[in-house]
């Protein structure tokens, strides 16, 4: 039936406050009222007992006339009754009492008592505290009979205390006080439903001032008892309809974001993931992206928030200016793009990098997007093709030629000698064996490439293959006028082998000694066998191989960059051919080698 | 324990031993910080490596995870048939490729 309220709000304070000051009101009122009884009590009593003083002076004046001294005591005990008197007294003018209310005090000398003096015309008085600690107001007036004084009238009330005022008001308190109380908690009641919807409303705004910043205002409409209550409904439906609305945008636009958030990070992903370096520079050519392999490859420790802001072209030009590098960031060329390939300055100048640019017409990025690539080892590959194609155009061009003079000398001419034709013909054979040797070395090279390459082991007579080696490469160093010194075990059992791939190897190793060895010089052939393993040294006093390009000796193509040995015609397939045939005997192929003094190679197979 | 040499772009780290405990972090250390700068091109030439433990696997993921971060790769060469087994066993073999020799492995960065 009663709504109760849970929470105190802006009106219950205001009813609170009302009701406080309401009461301090009505106790003030009461508390006036009873000071301003009191002083009207007092008032009257003192004015009810000049008054009597005077009547009370005539009527004894009159007894004493007409009864004497004994119709005093009478006279003093009616006005006592009549005027509520604490005592009424004759005193003689020689100070004693002549008649008193209090008969045992007749005829004994009056004792005047102190306290504060009264004055009214002949009148006097006093006020005092008797025993009982009650205030006396002790009026005094003289009496005269017949021209005579008689002595004085003394008149004592009891003057009205402020508790006596209260008690004697007390039943004036119901009327006097509960009647406004009940007017103030009417009152209280009344603003208290005038106020209901502003305490509503209070009640709600103060739950929206607990919650947390930013979340979603929940206001309810109020029952529409007043004007305010419908102002509040249409504020709450105004507020309701735009959380609605906001809600719904925001929705939609966070949705928006967790999907561009979510293609960026997959972007970035992917960007960052890729082998090839990636940076976005601005029209300044500042960075303001960069991928992890771009880091690396531009050869910096910074990590890609690191290199954000900086200059690509600091990394790819280093201290000194770059002309290729300056072109690449020239703006007249920027529309463009371009690609160039360069070494990067610093530790990295070695390795060559590919260096792409490409414009980026974006709408929101304007700027350019580079792609960098490690491309050192296709260059370097490259570098070895064509130094083969040049060797092999070489290589096959001069027997080629020889091949082909000759072949005309002997089609076209008629009066050859017959000798002459052999030898000729001994010309073109041998031009076609170094052809053919060429193209099986390609082919070899081939096998290796694809992994065909074999071999066929076979037991064999170890020694006969040695005396067949050296039958091979001995026209070799005795036309060059070489010592060649063949130093073999005494006995030597017969091993398993692809005699004819060992046979290609250490010809090919012996002809290179004495290709390279200037004439006069000294080839060794030094061969041990053991339990364990064969090993084959070749040795010999030629140019030697510089320490740089020992490591590439049996790269497939290379050749050496020394002047004697570009002179001498070569492949730059026979080593590489070797250490191959000899790892799949399971052996190793190394050589040492100081410039200018020889070359030691050393083959090693372990025996099955 | 471990020694480096390069092949143009490629650094081919040569260990002897076993890949353990030991040498693990090592190895690590050498790839990590011993090699040319630039995008990591490791070729791992294992020829004399006879034996390698959890640690030497763990060692040879960790540096694949850091050099493929910089748009690198390490390559093996030249495993024992023992090392190759616990490659294949372990899976790691899916993470590190692995050549018969130095030479393939270090030409199929030309690829």
């Amino acid at each position: 039936m009663f709504r109760i309220r849970r929470k105190v709000g802006f009106p219950r304070k205001v009813v609170a406050y009302y009701l406080l000051f309401c009461l301090v009101v009505v106790c003030w009122l009461a508390a006036g009222v009873l000071v301003t009884s009191h002083t009207l009590l007092s008032s009257r009593t003192t004015s009810a007992s000049l008054s009597r003083l005077g009547k009370t002076s005539a009527a004894i004046e009159i007894a004493y006339l007409r009864d004497g001294e004994q119709a005093l005591e009478k006279v003093l005990q009616r006005t006592k009754a009549e005027a509520a008197l604490a005592h009424a007294s004759i005193i003689s003018p020689e100070g004693r009492f002549l008649a008193h209310t209090n008969l045992a005090l007749q005829g004994l000398p009056a004792v005047k008592p102190t306290g504060s003096l009264l004055k009214w015309g002949n009148v006097t008085g006093i006020r005092h505290v008797n025993e009982q600690g009650q205030i006396l107001q002790e009026y005094q007036v003289p009496l005269v009979t017949n021209g005579k004084l008689l002595g004085s009238l003394n008149l004592a009330v009891v003057e009205p205390s402020l508790w006596g005022t209260f008690l004697e008001t007390a039943h004036l308190a119901p009327l006097a006080v509960l009647v406004p109380l009940l007017l103030v908690a009417a009152g209280a009641v009344v603003l208290s439903r005038i106020t209901t919807s502003v305490a509503d409303a209070n009640s709600q705004l103060e739950q929206v001032g607990m919650q947390a910043p930013g979340s979603e205002i929940s206001l309810e409409p109020l029952a529409a008892r007043d004007g305010s209550a419908l102002g509040w409904n249409r504020v709450v439906d105004l507020i309701q309809r735009l959380q609605r609305d906001s809600g719904s945008e925001d929705l939609n636009s966070r949705l928006a974001e967790a999907i561009a958030a979510r293609k960026q990070n997959e972007h970035e992903d992917i960007l960052q993931n890729l082998t090839d370096g990636i940076a976005v520079t601005d029209m300044e050519g500042r960075i303001t992206f960069a991928n992890r392999a771009i880091a690396s490859l531009l050869g910096t420790d910074l990590s890609v928030d690191g290199l954000a802001g900086n200059s690509l072209s600091d990394y790819l030009a280093g201290d000194q200016p770059r002309p290729e590098v300056t072109a690449l960031f020239d703006p007249k060329s920027s529309h463009h793009p371009a690609i160039t390939e360069l070494q990067p300055p610093g530790e990295q100048s070695r390795r060559m990098l590919r260096i792409a640019r490409q414009p980026l017409q974006g709408q929101r990025l304007k700027g350019q997007v580079w792609s960098l690539r490690d491309i050192t080892q296709q260059k370097l590959a490259e570098s070895m093709r064509d130094q083969f194609i040049d060797t092999a155009t070489h290589e096959l061009r001069t027997p080629l030629s020889n091949i082909k003079a000759y072949a005309e000398t002997l089609a076209t001419c008629d009066t050859i000698e017959i000798a002459q034709q052999k030898e000729f013909c001994n010309i073109i054979n041998g031009e076609v064996t170094r052809l053919a040797r060429f193209v099986d070395d390609l082919l070899s090279i081939s096998s290796m490439e694809v992994g065909s390459l074999s071999a066929e082991r076979q037991n064999m007579d170890t020694a006969r293959m040695f005396e067949e080696i050296v039958a091979k490469v001995q026209p070799l160093m005795e036309q060059k006028d070489i010592q060649f010194e063949v130093r073999l075990p005494a006995k030597m059992q017969s091993l398993k082998l692809d005699k004819d791939k060992i046979v290609a190897v250490l010809v090919n190793l012996l002809g290179n000694a004495a290709k390279y060895t200037p004439a006069g010089g000294h080839v060794a052939l030094k061969v041990t066998l053991d339990d364990r393993q064969l090993q084959i040294g070749v040795e010999d006093t030629g140019v030697g191989i510089a320490k740089e390009e020992l490591p590439k000796v049996f790269d497939k193509f290379f050749r050496s960059s020394d002047p004697r040995v570009q002179e001498e015609a070569g492949t730059g397939l026979g080593l590489a051919l070797a250490q191959e045939v000899v790892h799949l005997h399971g052996g190793e192929l190394t050589v040492e080698s100081v410039p200018d003094q020889g070359s030691t190679f050393l083959v090693t197979i372990p025996l099955e | 324990m471990f020694s480096v040499e390069s092949q143009g772009a490629v650094d081919v780290v040569s260990a002897e031993g076993p890949l353990n405990q030991e040498n693990a972090p090592k190895l690590i250390e050498t790839i990590e910080q011993g090699l040319s700068s630039g995008q990591p091109m490791v070729v791992f030439n294992m020829q004399e490596v006879p034996l390698l433990d959890s640690a030497g696997l763990e060692a040879l993921v960790e540096t694949q995870q850091s050099a493929q971060l910089q748009g690198g790769c390490i390559k093996l060469a030249a495993l024992t048939p023992l090392c190759q087994e616990i490659l294949r066993i372990t899976q790691v073999d899916e993470i590190v490729e692995a050549y018969p020799d130095v030479k393939s492995a270090v030409g199929s960065f030309v690829k």
